[in-house]
């Protein structure tokens, strides 16, 4: 209800001075709220500096791939690296290597879930016979990693190979933010084990992703990602888009040995796997999982984190492009 | 005139909380976080199975428990299979053959809320080489593994290497849990929407959200019909009215040319339906009742019509 004696009492100049008031009043409001407006944001631990990846590739060697057909994975990895000009184009005498596999599930390496423990001896020892220094293999399985890495047998064929094996814990995560990224912004990676490192190989088999797609060379770097990273799985193709901008190794090892072709990331049954009997190695992890597709009886541009990350210059969705060399072995 | 100044300043503050709200910031998730990176096993306490050992059985871990906000830190990107359709909570342990630490399998109890949603994450992942197995109504195996449902529960035995007696001992195991939790009658009416005859043997899927991509569509039920040389996907879903029904039908229609799909101008099969032909092949879709139906995908529109002529006698008979 309106007072009548305001009515009465107001002209001209009082309804110019209470304008002049209000205005005021929402200036100051307005400046307050600039004033205290953060534009960053709260930083991932008020302790912390946000950190990037060195970049691991390497420019002289191109974008080169082979692609090796055969059974037995530690020969056809052998071949295929053969076929690229051998381990030591990528390793040097001295390099401190790190093996980002797949180690996301306390899963035998019979359901194919996981990189396959031989396959991780298998590049460890060749690391270091050409002379690498050390050579570290790690994942972030987030559940229960020991247990992830004893299981599928990885903690067992690297250390029998004479690599260390990195189990994560918490003061291993720094934040890092990729230049122009929606989801990587302060995020928890798994950047420790990255200090001294001077080469990256990612080994991922090839498997059906229940929201992706599919899960191969690109996606295996979520497991660098700590925190409540399960929030990714709504923009899954932004993310690993954003990985695989974050994430530029020397090589990437798919192995499509056994393929898992249903009910992925975890399968279960030996029903979901098929002997698709290939290996791919490739300096371009956008070609490795472009191939790595069609093994799932998929094309690249049925993918959209392919086609993104091609359409974002990662990498080549036309893997013929790169003229991969092509063998087997028996 | 500075009412109208003030509410412009309320429009412009709404309409920038309104866009800003779109700008997703996960990292605030992390600064609110305690801890950034979990080394150990998050899961809450669970109360474990031995009780429901065979003599063959001994624990090989402890029993873990994951709720939904931590179902993804032991599954990964299927977490969302099980969300998406009612998930409440997932209990497992691992088990070794007695004196065989390399014999090992797991056991996965997933607590769906109910019969249909434990049938749905059942159906959805049911695995092209499965072998019947007598243990409830909707139970398989495969040459590692076994899955059934149970009531509200569905569950998965995985084992590390086939083998007789680790199959053997899941099974012993598989029936003592369903002693010890039993499941009433597991029936499913809707399942008998589609008709016996030419029905291609368990392929009943139930999808309990955005079935085909619609997101109206909920709790739409399917099953392959055998016509000709082609399996056609039937599918029939009930809501709670006639109303409801047609204009479900209609806004899948609707939904259907807006993504492409091209009107067929044929006499339509049953009557009423509608019928387009998609990137995916035949569509139909009708009401009868309180039940919308129809094919999906059917790679020609004769074999669309007899399927879904065929589903809409069922659906009829199931009237009387």
């Amino acid at each position: 209800m309106t007072d009548p004696r305001d009515n009465a009492a107001l002209n001209r100049r009082d309804f110019l001075a209470r304008a002049a008031k209000s205005g005021v009043a929402i200036a100051a409001a307005a400046g307050i709220g600039l004033w205290l407006h953060d534009r960053k944001g709260p930083a991932a631990d008020a302790g912390e500096k946000a950190v990037s990846l060195p970049d691991f590739s390497d420019a002289k060697l191109g974008r080169r791939m082979s692609i090796v057909t055969g059974a037995d994975r530690v020969k056809t990895v052998n071949r295929a690296l053969h076929a690229l000009g051998g381990i030591e184009q990528f390793v040097k005498k001295g390099d401190r290597v790190l093996l980002k596999v797949n180690a996301a599930f306390a899963s035998p390496p019979s359901l194919s879930a996981t990189t396959h423990p031989d396959l991780v001896a298998a590049v460890a020892r060749l690391c270091l016979a050409t002379g690498a220094a050390s050579v570290i293999v790690t994942d972030n399985p987030i559940n229960d990693p020991q247990s992830c890495f004893r299981l599928s047998g990885i903690a067992k064929a690297a250390e029998s190979a004479g690599a260390r094996v990195v189990v994560p814990n918490e003061a291993l995560f720094k934040p890092v933010t990729v230049a122009g990224a929606k989801l990587i912004r302060d995020w928890p990676v798994l950047s420790e084990p990255f200090r001294g490192i001077t080469k990256l190989i990612g080994i991922a088999p090839v498997k059906d992703h229940h929201r992706s797609g599919a899960s191969m060379t690109m996606k295996n770097w979520y497991g660098l990602l700590g925190g409540a990273r399960n929030v990714f799985h709504q923009d899954i193709h932004t993310i690993i888009l954003e990985l695989a901008t974050m994430v530029r190794p020397t090589l990437v090892i798919l192995d499509g040995t056994t393929t898992m072709m249903t009910n992925g990331p975890t399968g279960g049954s030996f029903d979901d796997l098929k002997a698709t009997n290939t290996m791919i190695v490739s300096t371009d992890q956008v070609a490795a999982d472009a191939f790595g597709a069609t093994l799932l009886g998929k094309t690249a541009a049925s993918l959209p984190f392919i086609t993104r990350a091609a359409a974002a210059g990662l990498g080549t969705a036309d893997y013929e492009s790169l003229n991969p060399a092509r063998d087997q072995v028996n | 005139m500075v009412g109208v100044a003030i509410l412009l300043c309320l429009v412009a503050a709404a309409l920038g909380v309104f866009v800003k709200q779109f700008s997703f910031n996960p990292a605030v998730l992390v600064a609110t976080s305690a801890a950034p990176a979990k080394s150990a096993p998050a899961a809450p306490s669970a109360a474990g199975f031995s009780a429901l050992l065979p003599a063959e059985l001994a624990e090989f871990s402890v029993p873990e428990k994951f709720d939904a906000d931590t179902l993804s830190d032991k599954i990964d990107g299927k977490a969302d299979l099980y969300l998406t359709a009612g998930f409440v909570h997932m209990r497992c342990q691992r088990f070794a053959l007695k004196g065989s630490a390399e014999d090992w399998m797991e056991w996965f109890v997933y607590d769906m809320a109910n019969l249909p949603q434990a049938f749905s994450v059942f159906s959805l992942q049911r695995r092209a080489e499965a072998r019947s197995l007598d243990l409830t109504e909707f139970a398989y195996r495969t040459r590692n593994a076994l899955f059934f449902v149970c009531g509200r529960n569905y569950i998965e035995a995985v084992a590390a290497a086939p083998g007789d007696e680790m199959m053997n001992a899941m099974v012993a195991l598989a029936r003592n849990f369903v002693a010890a939790n039993p499941p009433g009658e597991m029936r499913l009416p809707e399942l008998d929407l589609f008709p016996k005859e030419n029905l291609v043997p368990d392929s009943h899927v139930l999808q309990i959200a955005t079935a085909f991509g619609f997101d109206q569509f909920k709790n739409v039920f399917s099953a392959k019909c055998k016509t000709g040389d082609a399996d056609v996907l039937a599918f029939a879903t009930v809501l709670a009215s006639p109303d409801a029904a047609n204009a479900l039908r209609d806004a899948y229609h609707k939904f259907l040319l807006a993504n492409g799909s091209k009107e067929v101008a044929a006499e339509p099969v049953p009557a009423g339906a509608r019928t387009v032909e998609s990137f995916d092949g035949t569509e139909i879709i009708f009401s009868r009742g309180k039940v919308v139906a129809g094919v999906h995908a059917a790679p020609n529109i004769e074999a669309a019509k007899r399927v879904a002529a065929a589903v809409e006698r069922q659906i009829a008979a199931m009237e009387k």
